[in-house]
This record gives structure tokens, sequence and C-alpha cells, in this order.
């Protein structure tokens, strides 16, 4: 039963001008400029960006653990620095990287202490915690004391009490640094059937790694010393590096009867270059190619090169669509790669 | 997605307590306080550790015992009245040291050791009564071990009071004195949650220094004047004082001795409101300073 409140109609995060100093040792750090974000309810939003660009004290900030410098956030309309008590039920938090539980206790009693600081009765604290239990398939771990856990199990352990308060916004800061590539699989798999589960459950995600931003968010911010460079969805990032779309073909060699400027002249097409060429090595194994990247303002029109080329009696060896990856985005925007520090780029 | 469609949220109910027949602040304080006790009774009480608990419970306080007792043997002054008035301050230390260094130690092992501030920061239920339930099973653990050290002063010659201890004022002592220290455990983890380094340090050297200046081992006047007015300002001297005379009916030689029973037991009281009024206000502003400085879950190590 849904109640329409004004909030109901509010995104389910808006940022206006937020910025956050800290004093340090060495002077002051400014670890967020004037940042502006909107999402949506029910999307999944990642932030990307380089050590230090700011991604978690912005979660920090969205989660109630800090206090922004200068600015407002809101969470469902509800103001994440005065009415905290309000946020903090229909929110919740994962970060990864470091170990966090109590070794004494069990995966289920953690959990149940969880349930309480929740303020559910003893029966209903308890029905949620074992159907999070089961729903992470950690039934087996149940009564296992903490400290006796995996990495990815307590990571998994740490999902579940995120859960337990079934909150309309989930903030999960590089959730699965450290976990295998299966446990990291089971984790977001639970974090899209929790989504799918109730529309408007929000989602925002700091990540390192490309192929899960990639693959898990609607749409992606990319943050870099405190700013929002870009943001889009991944398909917008990408188009932002490369406008056309490109295709790689091979041939075994290119015909005599067709030259690459006769290939340039067929409608939608821009451009057309020889990419490489692969000769026969010399026991004669392997056969020779030669793959030209094709440059076209549209897929369709890759009908009328390929044709050109058979016409001519060019045999077709390959034909792949090379899309940029969020990387290339990356380094574009951000002037590095992911993993590179901001000293490598300046050597 | 369909974006089309906006998203019915239901806030109202969300966000208000949607759970139980139990509702309002105090019942979800309530909630918080007795799940954070638990938490404490499996960390605190580690009874997988029997020796662990043995060395804690009973070996040191009776060591430190022994060499109280020892001293006052060397200074030609050990007779029963002091054997009692050393048992008593001792053992009541116990719980004193352990109410007050409570609730720093719970904020702190959560940031730096058990990192689940920020998880428990997150939930609705504050800090507070998880910082009051860690502390009140760290003093009820410390309890046990009063018990011990004060059975063992009984069967060393401390002159217990005739017919017995004098349970309804026991009763009203440990409440009181529990409830002030516990408070003013409350207000130095706000203050400790503020630091970054060292701040471990920081409750034991409080501790230690009130021991000192509280009567527990030293009577009061043995203290210089300026010393002897701060011992008698803290609630603790008064605890330590109300549990002595509970215990061997009869009054601390000197300054402390010279009060009434009744006007005792009103200073106590009167401090004790001030405190618990003054602490929880007091650890509100230092959470939020720590919110503000981001110190809430850093841990010195990151
Ligand atoms: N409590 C703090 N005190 C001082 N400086 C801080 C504090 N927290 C963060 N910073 C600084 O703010 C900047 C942003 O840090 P933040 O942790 O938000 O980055 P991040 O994007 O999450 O990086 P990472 O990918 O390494 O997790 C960094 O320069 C960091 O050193
Ligand atoms: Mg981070």
């Amino acid at each position: 039963m849904a109640i329409s409140t004004p909030a109901a109609s509010a995104a389910a995060v808006e940022v206006s001008g937020v910025g956050r100093v800290f004093q340090a040792k060495g002077g002051s750090v400014t670890a967020l400029h004037n940042i502006d974000l909107r999402i949506e309810p029910g999307e999944l939003f990642g932030l990307l960006g380089p050590n230090g660009a700011g991604k978690s004290t912005l979660i920090k900030i969205l989660s109630t653990l800090l206090l922004p410098s200068s600015g407002s956030a809101s969470i469902f309309g509800l103001d994440v620095v005065r009415d905290t008590a309000r946020v903090r039920r229909i929110m919740n938090l994962v970060a990864g990287g470091d170990f966090s539980g109590y070794g004494l206790l069990t995966a289920r009693e953690q959990l149940a202490m969880f349930a309480q600081f929740y303020g559910m009765p003893y029966a209903e604290g308890m029905r949620r915690v074992d159907a999070q239990i089961e729903a992470f398939g950690i039934t087996d771990i149940r009564d296992r004391k903490i400290s006796a856990l995996s990495t990815g199990q307590r990571q998994k352990l740490n999902f579940a009490r995120s859960f337990l308060n079934e909150p309309w916004m989930l903030f999960l800061d590089e959730p699965t640094i450290g976990l295998d590539v299966s446990a990291a699989r089971d984790v977001r798999e639970r974090v899209r059937a929790f989504q799918a589960e109730q529309p408007g459950r929000t989602v925002l995600l700091t990540t390192h790694y490309m192929a899960e931003a990639d693959e898990m968010c609607d749409r992606i911010a990319i943050v870099d010393h405190g700013r929002i460079l870009a943001q889009g969805t991944p398909t917008e990032l990408k188009r932002m590096v490369q406008k056309e779309t490109l295709f790689i073909v091979g041939v075994d060699e290119l015909p005599a009867a067709v030259s690459l400027g006769t290939l340039r002249e067929l409608p939608g097409v821009i451009s057309v270059v020889v990419r490489d060429a692969d000769g026969a090595d010399g026991n004669g194994v392997g056969s020779p190619v030669t793959r030209l990247a094709i440059a076209l303002r549209e897929d369709a029109a890759l009908g009328g090169v390929i044709s050109a080329l058979a016409a001519a009696g060019a045999h077709l060896r390959e034909i792949s669509k090379s899309e940029p990856t969020l990387e290339e985005v990356f380094v574009q925007l951000v002037g590095r790669g992911i993993s590179e520090s901001d000293s490598e780029q300046a050597l | 997605m369909e974006s089309c469609s906006p998203v019915q949220i239901d806030l109202t109910s969300r966000t208000s307590r949607a759970f139980g027949p139990l509702r309002g602040d105090a019942a979800d304080a309530a909630r918080s306080l007795i799940a954070s006790a638990r938490l404490a009774w499996a960390i605190e009480g580690n009874w997988a550790e029997p020796f662990f608990l043995l060395v804690y419970l009973i070996i040191r306080p009776l060591a430190f015992l022994g060499l109280f007792l020892a001293v006052l043997s060397i200074g030609g002054t050990l007779n029963p009245a002091s054997i009692g008035f050393v048992v008593v301050g001792q053992a009541v230390f116990q719980i004193v040291g352990a109410a007050m260094q409570g609730p720093t130690h719970a904020l702190l092992d959560d940031r730096e050791r058990y990192r689940t501030i920020r998880y428990i920061f997150a939930t609705p239920s504050s800090l507070l009564p998880v910082s009051i339930g860690r502390a009140l099973v760290k003093a009820l653990i410390a309890a046990i071990s009063a018990v011990i050290v004060i059975g063992v002063g009984a069967l060393i010659g401390m002159p217990m009071r005739a017919g017995g201890p004098d349970l309804p004022l026991l009763l009203v002592v440990m409440t009181l004195g529990l409830t002030s220290i516990v408070g003013l455990g409350i207000a130095l983890g706000a203050v400790c949650v503020q630091l970054r380094n060292d701040a471990w340090g920081y409750p034991q050297a409080v501790a230690g220094s009130v021991f000192l200046l509280c009567g527990a081992i030293f009577p009061l006047d043995t203290l210089p004047r300026a010393l002897q007015l701060i011992g008698a300002a803290l609630p603790m001297t008064w605890w330590i004082e109300g549990v002595r005379r509970a215990l061997l009916g009869t009054a601390s030689p000197g300054l402390l001795g010279e009060l009434s029973t009744p006007l005792l037991l009103l200073v106590l009281t009167v401090g004790t409101v001030l405190i618990t009024l003054a602490a929880p206000r007091l650890f509100t502003i230092g959470i939020d300073r720590a919110r503000e400085k981001g110190y809430l879950d850093r841990s010195t190590a990151s």
C-alpha cells in the first residue's frame, strides 16, 4: 500500500553543491568540490573514479556518517544532515575491503543484534535474519563464529545485514573488493534480485571494477579529484569517446578490384583503414589476414561494404564490432587508467 | 526501470517505527541496550577462556589487594579497620573502573577493532544505549570480581557490619553510584571519540587518577587540600563510602565520616541527577563533532 507523500515523488538521491574539506596534518584536503547529483528511484547508479577521488566521502555523507562542509543532500526527500533518524530507517550501507564483525558472535547472533538496532521485535527480526541467511546461501555458516569465516562469507553476512531493514536506498562502497569471482557474482545477483523485488529500491555503488560498473549500472558518474567529470548510461559514456560504430572486417587479402577509396565512397561509410595484416608464418601455418577498420554512420551500412568486398572476390575471414570500453572512457576523461596513480601519470 | 510510472513509496510508514507493540524512542533504546548487553556478555565475559577470566576477575584484583595490604603492613597501620577500608575500596573500584571506561572502550572497539561502528551508527538506534549496554555488562562482570574481593576480605578479618550488610542502603548506593559513573563514562566516551590518536589511553589515565583521588585506598584526609576537594566532588568517592557503611557498618575516618548517611545519599543523588542530565547531551555533542570530523568510521590505522 503506497501513500503518496511529497517525498514519494522526490529523487532517490539529490545532492546539491556538496563540498567537503578535511583538516589534515599537512593542511586541508578538499575531498569534494560542489557536487551536484540526482539519482532516480529504482536506479543502480555507479560512481567510478581513481583512489582519492572522493567516492567514499560522498557515500559517507549520504549515509549520515559524515557531515558535508557545504551544500545539502537528501535521500527520498529526507535531509541527510537534519533528518538522520528517518534517513536511517530507509537506508543501509555495505563497505568492502575491511573485516568487520564481532569474532565471538555467531553469524546469526550478529545479524540478530542488528535487527534489534532497527527496532524490530525479536520474532520479526529473527524471521528476517533467517530469510537473509537463506537468500545468501550461507545457512551452513549460520551458527559459526564470525572469527572463523572467510572474507567472502563475512562480506555476504555484511550484505545480509544491509538487507535487514529492507532499505529503499542501498550504498555499496566497493562491496566486491577481495571477493573471488563466484562470491562477487553471488553478491551482485542478490543486489539485482533485491532491487527487482520492489520497484523503487535504489543502489549507489562505487567500484574499481570497470566490468562490474558496465554490467550493473544503469547510469555512471565518473569522478576525479572531488568533481564529477561526466555522467550517463554506460552506452552514452562510450559514445563520448567514439561517436561512430566501428567494425573490424578481416579478409584473406584485399582484392585488386577494390580499393580503400571505393569502399570509402559507399553509402554510410565514414572511413576505412587497414588496421593490420598477419602474414602466414614461415612454416605455412595459418593464413594471411588483412583487417580493415571500418567506421560507419550506422550498423546497416555494413551490408554494402561486405557485398562490395565479396563481389570483388575477397574471402571474408572475420567480422567483429569494436566497442569502446569504459576503461577507454575513463582514461580519456581522467587522463589515466583507474589503477594508475597521479604520480605515475606525471612520469 | 519504467521512468514513466513514478514509483510510489510509502515513506510515512517506512520512516516511522513500523514494528511491534512496543513503540517510541524509549522502547527502541531499550531494545538496543539489551542487544548491546548481550553482545558485551559474549565478548567481555569470554567464558570460553576460563584462564583469562580467572586472571582478570580473580587473580589481578586479589594481587592488587595483597599489594595494598602489604603497604599498610609495612607502614604499620594494618588493622581490621584499615583492612575493611582497603578491601571495600578495591572491590568497588573494580566496578568504577569498568563502568567509567566501558562506554569509551565500546566506541573505540567498534571503531578500531570490530569496525562495526559505521554500521551501528547508520541504524536508527543511537550509540548511547549501545554504549550504556556494553558498559553495564562490563560493570556487572567487574561486580563478580568485587564480590570475590569482599569474600576474601571477610576471610582475612575484615570487620563486617553487625547483623549483616545493610542491603537497602547497599542497593540504593549501588544504583546511584553505577548510574553516575556510567554517566561519567558516557561523557568520557564523547570526548575520546573525537580523538584520533591514543584515545585508548585516556579512560585508563582518568580511571587511574580517580583511583587516587576518590578515597578507594588512601583516605581523603591524607591528600593535599586541593586534591581533597577534587576527591569530594567525585561521585565515586560517595559511592565507595556508601558501600563501606552498608558492608562494614562504620563510616570512614576523617572528612567523609563526619557526614551522616542521609546527607551522603542526598549528595550522591544530586550528583547522579546532574550527571544523568548532562551526560547524554555531552554524548550527542561529542558524536556530532566526531561525525563532522569524519572520525566515526575512520580507525587510527586507516
Ligand atoms: N577523515 C579524513 N581526513 C582527512 N582526509 C580525508 C579523510 N577522509 C578522506 N580524506 C581525503 O579525501 C580524499 C577523498 O577520499 P575518499 O576516501 O573519498 O576517496 P575514494 O574515492 O573513496 O578513494 P578510494 O578509491 O581509494 O577508496 C582523499 O584525498 C583522502 O585522503
Ligand atoms: Mg573509497
